[in-house]
């Protein structure tokens, strides 16, 4: 029982501190160096987890930790990976590093915005590793200050709407899935997820109370995600936010949502979980193709970017409401998937603003040959993501959509279109902005191709994406093990 | 038992200190000397009170004034408790002392237009309002507790009308006027229990009430008197209108005080009345409680959305507090009661803190409006930081002490509902989490103006040190009932079970 989580979470804290009080200059440098510890110590735990198989099992795994806090209120500091996490929290460890060295040159307070993005990243890390109510409250709730100013402070020309609304709509969402918290509370008589978790949905309430408590919770989870119909909030953030903000609100903070379900909403509550099935699909497959409708329409690259995250996130709610084997590995496999692959294509949307002046792709056009790296790197991108063979997108939809064909069956064939149209959205954006005549709009004279400190990031993630594309075992290993665990409650298997 | 006069050592000390600083103008002592009597005065105070809470003694020359747990318990001067030096009046006599103590450090020099030898007065009301609040925590008889009530609230009168113009004057007057009648109330109230019941002990008035027929016609006007007469120290609606003009007209310092300690006395007070001496009365007035409370938080928030100024803001967003704190109320028990005296502590740092920085901006030249905070961020670091804390802590968002405080007290109407199965609990838990919702904007948007938008005036403003010592006093404490509670938490909570048992 090492106490690794919690003090990987403090010295990212302290990192957090540090790099607000040391000279301007230095402050980059000190922020890269004080979120290096967080990536080690998450790659070694993902490391352990994956290979030394310990992925199934929270409380007796490696790096369990548990210490208490508030007596009086029956809550501990209680910290642990598995399969579901380790992936997670090495990812918010592996982004916080490439979105500093993606934003190296911030020129605006730099002290305050690099000390947000390392509260972020505890925070988050702190979100998906602990296993106590109160303590993921606490963290989930704080992840949103850091988020606010980030977009609040160095965004887009619109951002005290698109903040306001962010905080306001997923602060609410939080609240209303704290009722729910409190009510597992008194009903379970703690805080401890491992320990409601082994009631199986047993508590001693009114027979209305289980389902109840699950709208709640899902509430809270599903605006995170975000899902249809409590999606809106979600392009305004991305746009106006700054590329960090954005990297790190598609990568890591939208799977809190998912994640929030997967570990708590539905193994604590398997009867209600079950008995919101069919809702729960619908609810996906809306999100799936409304999102990759809506792409279609989208002028600005980060919006579009945006909407696709909406319509991938809403393959993981259905892959979730499966309740199959095969379709929750998807969903742990696609929660990381998606993380590394919609983080680089916001990398490319604010290099292609960085390059072009413009995001606009009505204004863009014939940027292909000007900047040929960026091209590469968006094309690979974009081809990730549309699940392209070889790059994670491709086990990740392959294998949520032949869970969805073995629950549903034939009513697969609503959702799988969503394949073309992403395919055609993310083609049609690339020959528009990239190739094509050479529109006047553009300000050719400053049209420069990335510089390195946006290259390296993006290359880092298309390499994990091929490497992981290829080799998804590494991912599926320790979700299988998670899975097989979490669908024992159900007393299903296979599928 | 004997006449325990150590016990009384605290309010002693207070009265002492009270008396004697206006004479300090005698030997031309000026601001400084005189709060530093004040601090000693309080400090004084509230090493005793905490002595006297956990035991210890203290030795002095020429003077031994030992403590032992066998003063808890003391009752003065009969059998009957008229005054309880009980392990909840202490720990309630420590959040009035520290809110004294905090408040003085801060007070700087926004008394426009008072001159050097009124600071003697403004002490020494100061302090007798804090002997109100005092009694009022001991106090185990009806008349007892209108006599603290009343000794605070008339200090208080005059702390609000102390700037000598046109809002000061109003504010003073206001609060006057509207606090007699409520007095008047809670005054026919106590005459129409000791019709029912021949005396005003709580004993008696719990043990009579609970044989007798039950909520009969008497009862229920008596409580609703009482209801009025107290809601309106708490600022209850519909007896809240006075809060924003008051706190708004009286001088930034003495509004932190009213918003902080006068409302956690009022609480106390509701507590003693409603929970201890109204015990055993069978009825639905919890419900009619619980429904006060939803009302208030609600016009409380709705309210504060459409200030502009930061200080009615603060106003309405202690009356939307008093309406979470009245959840306590609604759902009694010692776990509900414990969380409001938490709430009571974590919001008499946070309120006081806020009007401790809008006080100190203010001498320094910022005007108390939207407008006037922006950029303040750059401005003035430490204060904004420390408003920024403030506000996201009264908003409830972890991890800052409002978080915990909301979050038992929040809880504690869920828990009742799990255990009695009623489900009008679950409502007010739900009118709770939404209430907070909807504060969220105007509590950001502060935030936001003070670290988003850009400053007319890039100039830096600097505060005495007095004031920064204050306002750190605050943030340390909202801090640490934010990240590591446990302590306090079962403090509270051993507190509300000795109110609740009247030992």
């Amino acid at each position: 029982m090492t106490p690794l989580i919690p003090m990987t979470l403090l010295v990212t804290l302290l990192g957090a501190l540090l790099t607000f009080l040391v000279p301007r200059r230095w402050t980059p440098l000190v922020a890269l160096v004080a979120s290096a510890p967080a990536l080690a110590a998450t790659s070694l735990m993902f490391f352990q987890v994956g290979v030394h198989g310990a992925g199934g099992d929270l409380t007796h795994g490696p790096f369990y930790t548990i210490q208490s806090w508030i007596p009086g209120l029956g809550s501990h500091l209680e910290f642990g990976v598995d399969g579901l996490s380790a992936g997670l929290a090495w990812l918010t460890a592996l982004l916080t590093p490439l979105v500093i060295l993606y934003s190296y040159y911030e020129g605006e307070r730099p002290q305050l915005f690099f000390s947000l993005i390392l509260l972020l990243d505890a925070s988050v890390m702190g979100v998906f590793t602990s296993l106590d109510l109160l303590l993921f409250y606490v963290f989930w709730e704080f992840a949103l200050i850091p988020m606010y100013l980030l977009i609040a402070i160095w965004g887009g020309p619109d951002r005290k709407y698109a903040s306001t609304k962010f905080f306001l709509y997923t602060g609410t969402a939080s609240l209303v899935m704290l009722l729910g918290f409190m009510a597992l509370y008194f009903a379970g008589g703690t805080f401890s997820i491992p320990a409601l978790a082994a009631h199986g949905g047993a508590f001693a309430w009114a027979a209305w109370m289980g389902p109840a408590v699950f709208v709640l919770l899902a509430l809270g989870f599903l605006v995170k995600m975000p899902s249809v119909p409590f999606h809106t909030w979600l392009p305004d953030a991305h746009v106006q936010a700054p590329t960090a903000g954005s990297v790190l609100l598609a990568g890591v903070l939208l799977k809190m949502g998912s994640y929030g379900l997967m570990r708590i909403a539905i193994p604590l509550l398997p009867q209600a979980a079950l008995h919101f099935q069919w809702p729960l699909f619908w609810i996906g497959v809306v999100s799936v193709l409304y999102g990759a409708f809506l792409c279609l329409a989208q002028d600005d690259m980060k919006s579009l970017i945006a909407y696709s995250s909406i319509s991938h996130m809403g393959m993981i709610t259905m892959a979730l409401a499966t309740f199959n084997e095969l379709g929750w590995a998807g969903a742990v496999y696609m929660n990381i998937a998606h993380g590394i692959i919609s983080a680089g294509m916001f990398m490319a949307a604010g290099s292609l603003q960085h390059a072009a002046g413009t995001r606009r792709i009505s204004l863009l056009g014939g940027l292909g040959q000007r900047v040929p790296q960026l091209l590469g790197l968006t094309m690979a991108l974009f081809l990730a993501s549309l699940g392209l063979p070889g790059m994670m997108g491709f086990p990740a939809e392959f294998t949520i959509f032949a869970s969805v064909w073995a629950t549903f069956g034939w009513l697969i064939l609503i959702p799988i279109w969503s394949i073309l149209i992403t395919a055609g959205y993310y083609l049609w954006a690339i020959q528009r902005a990239f190739h094509g005549p050479e529109k006047a709009q553009v300000d050719w004279g400053h049209v420069h191709d990335v510089p390195a400190v946006e290259k390296w990031p993006m290359l880092v993630l298309i390499a994990l994406a091929v490497l992981l594309g290829v080799l998804p075992a590494l991912l599926f290993h320790p979700a299988s093990e998670w899975t097989a665990s979490a669908l024992a409650a159900f007393h299903l298997g296979g599928g | 038992m004997a006449l325990a006069w150590q016990a009384l050592m605290p309010e002693l000390v207070v009265a002492v200190t009270a008396l004697s600083a206006p004479l300090l103008g005698m030997w031309e002592i000026d601001r400084v000397g005189k709060r530093n009597l004040a601090l000693m005065g309080l400090g004084a105070a509230f090493l005793l009170t905490l002595g006297s809470l956990f035991g210890f003694s203290f030795k002095l020359p020429f003077v031994h004034i030992p403590f032992s747990t066998v003063w808890i318990g003391a009752v003065l001067p009969t059998a009957h408790a008229l005054y309880a030096i009980t392990p909840a009046s202490q720990f309630l006599k420590l959040l009035f002392l520290a809110v004294g103590f905090v408040a003085v450090l801060g007070v700087g020099r926004p008394l426009e237009g008072r001159v050097e030898e009124d600071w003697g007065e403004f002490y020494s009301l100061l302090l007798f309002a804090l002997l109100g609040m005092m009694v009022v925590a001991s106090a185990h008889e009806l008349f007892t507790l209108m006599l603290g009530i009343e000794t605070a609230s008339l200090s208080s009168y005059l702390m609000a009308a102390f700037r000598r113009d046109g809002p000061g004057a109003e504010a003073g007057l206001k609060y006057f006027t509207i606090g007699a009648i409520s007095s008047g109330m809670s005054l026919f109230a106590i005459s129409l229990v000791y019709a029912m019941v021949g005396s005003t002990y709580f004993d008696d008035v719990a043990l009579h009430l609970s044989t007798g027929s039950g909520f009969d016609a008497v009862t229920m006007i008596a409580a609703v008197l009482f209801l009025g007469g107290l809601g309106f120290k708490v600022s209850m609606v519909p007896f809240h209108a006075w809060a924003p003009d008051v706190y708004s007209g009286a001088p930034v310092p003495v509004a932190g005080v009213l918003a902080s300690a006068s409302k956690a006395m009022g609480f106390v007070a509701l507590f003693q009345v409603f929970l201890v001496a109204f015990a055993g009365v069978k009825g639905d007035w919890e419900l009619a409680v619980g429904l006060l409370a939803v009302v208030t938080m609600t016009v409380g928030n709705l309210v504060a959305l459409q200030q502009s100024s930061i200080r009615r803001m603060l106003a309405y967003s202690s009356i939307a507090q008093a309406g979470y704190v009245l959840i306590a109320v609604a759902v009694g028990g010692w776990y509900a009661v414990g969380g409001g005296i938490l709430h009571l502590w974590v919001n008499a740092a946070m309120k006081l803190g806020a009007f401790l920085v809008v006080g100190a901006l203010l001498w320094l030249g910022v005007p108390d409006t939207l407008d006037g905070w922006k950029g303040l961020g750059r401005r003035a670091p430490f204060l904004s930081f420390s408003m920024a804390v403030f506000l996201f802590s009264m908003a409830g968002l972890p991890p800052f002490g409002g978080f915990i405080s909301k979050f038992v007290l929040f809880s504690a109407a869920v828990r009742a509902g799990v255990a009695q199965h009623v489900v009008w609990l679950y409502i007010l838990a739900a009118a709770a989490i939404l209430n907070s919702a909807l504060s969220l904007f105007y509590y950001l948007r502060v935030v936001r103006t003070m670290y988003v938008e850009k400053p007319a005036d890039e100039a830096r403003l600097a505060a005495e040190p007095a004031i920064y010592v204050a306002v750190l006093l605050c943030l340390a404490f909202v801090f640490m009932i934010g990240v590591s509670p446990q302590w306090f938490l079962d403090e509270s909570m051993k507190a509300a079970h000795s109110l609740l048992a009247g030992v």
